[in-house]
């Protein structure tokens, strides 16, 4: 599924501008505890949900909202990306 | 069910461990052996108020201790999350070097007060005993301070594989003030190799040659591996993506500095035994605790670090 691998890169390059070394790490997580496959099954579908807890967990690492809200206005340029 | 790794806690575990067995025996030393009777004597004391007084000394060296093994063991557990990964395997040469640093705080403490009991009371072995202090001191910073070199390297090259080896002017010219200073005030040191009429023991019992050769340019060896170890952690730090990552690795980053400072800070003060010799005993005290806070805010610092990129391993 290389759209899906694609799609799972962009994810990959996004989060990297905020974890570093630890954004595959984070967003395997992500995937794997709260979609249920494998990172390189991710579809479009699965990205509004993935978005979703990336932001629950990104909440968590910063006090800075200004932050959380630029990575998901990040994750989610993805989606219209991919349409 | 999340069940307890026991595996993954075991290093951690140890470290507390041996804290508190360290702490007991340093404790059971200081009440155990008498005091020196030249420090009774200098500071006017009566062996019961040197036991009091040694309460004052030995329950924030035990608190730093604490500090220092917890810091480590929360580097440790972050470290272990990401073992496998490249700045997983630098990180854990730099926790590695931060336990033999922790580790070295206790066992010189101790190793210190027994060769000092044995000097006190065996005056001819005072010499060998002086130098055993010095050269103990002088390893475990090495050991500790290389395996910080050799992680912070391997770290900064996970990010670029061309970071530059040499150090940078600002490192230069800081290794050069701290080193030719250093070198200063040991060679005019008049207690250096003998004994003064003031001090009833020198500060090396080594020739001046020897001096330079075993105990000078390796202590500037060992700052030379710190300041380098910063500046890689420093170039790291800017190399690496990721805002938040940066942020948390910050406090590491700056806890290793003030760890480097603060063995920077205690052989000065050993070099300048002439003149800490003639301060009253709050002077010294104030010196000790001082130490104690400097090396305290480094492992804090490296503790907080962990913490910070430990979490993000973990939401």
């Amino acid at each position: 599924m290389v759209q899906a691998n694609t799609l799972y890169r962009h994810v990959l390059s996004v989060t990297t501008d905020y974890l570093g070394p630890a954004a595959q790490r984070f967003v395997d997580r992500q995937i794997d505890s709260h979609i249920n496959k494998p990172p390189d099954k991710l579809t479009k579908k699965d990205l509004e949900k993935l978005v979703e807890w990336s932001k629950v967990s990104m909440a968590l690492l910063t006090n800075d909202q200004q932050l959380v809200d630029g990575y998901v206005r990040s994750l989610l340029k993805l989606t219209g990306d991919e349409a | 069910m999340r069940t307890y790794n026991f595996a993954r806690h075991k290093p951690t575990s140890r470290a507390y461990l041996l804290f508190v067995l360290f702490a007991v025996i340093y404790i059971a030393l200081t009440f155990w052996l008498p005091a020196n009777p030249t420090t009774l004597t200098r500071y006017n004391l009566t062996p019961e108020r040197a036991r009091g007084l040694s309460l004052a000394v030995i329950l924030p060296y035990i608190i730093i201790w604490f500090i220092a093994f917890f810091g480590y063991a929360r580097l440790k557990r972050y470290v272990n999350l990401i073992e496998r990964s490249p700045d997983g395997q630098a990180l854990s040469r730099i926790a590695n070097g931060l336990l033999i640093l922790a580790v070295g705080l206790p066992v010189a403490a101790i190793l210190g007060k027994l060769l000092s009991y044995t000097g006190n009371t065996h005056p001819h072995l005072i010499h060998i005993t002086t130098i055993t202090s010095v050269y103990i001191d002088l390893l475990i910073g090495l050991l500790g301070m290389a395996a910080v070199y050799r992680g912070a390297q391997r770290l900064a090259l996970t990010v670029n594989q061309k970071v530059k080896t040499s150090p940078s002017y600002v490192a230069m010219i800081s290794l050069a003030l701290i080193g030719t200073s250093y070198a200063y005030l040991t060679f005019t040191n008049p207690a250096r190799q003998f004994p003064t009429e003031e001090l009833g023991r020198a500060a090396y019992y080594l020739p001046d040659f020897l001096l330079l050769v075993t105990v000078v340019i390796p202590f500037v060896a060992m700052w030379y591996m710190g300041l380098h170890a910063a500046a890689y952690i420093q170039a790291y730090r800017r190399g690496v993506p990721g805002v938040l990552y940066r942020s948390a690795l910050g406090y590491l980053a700056s806890g290793i500095v003030f760890i480097i400072l603060s063995r920077v800070t205690a052989r000065y003060l050993t070099s300048l035994n002439t003149v800490v010799s003639t301060w009253t005993l709050n002077y010294l005290l104030i010196a000790v605790y001082c130490l104690l806070a400097l090396i305290a805010i480094g492992f804090i610092l490296v503790a907080k670090g962990a913490n910070k990129l430990k979490k993000i391993e973990e939401v």
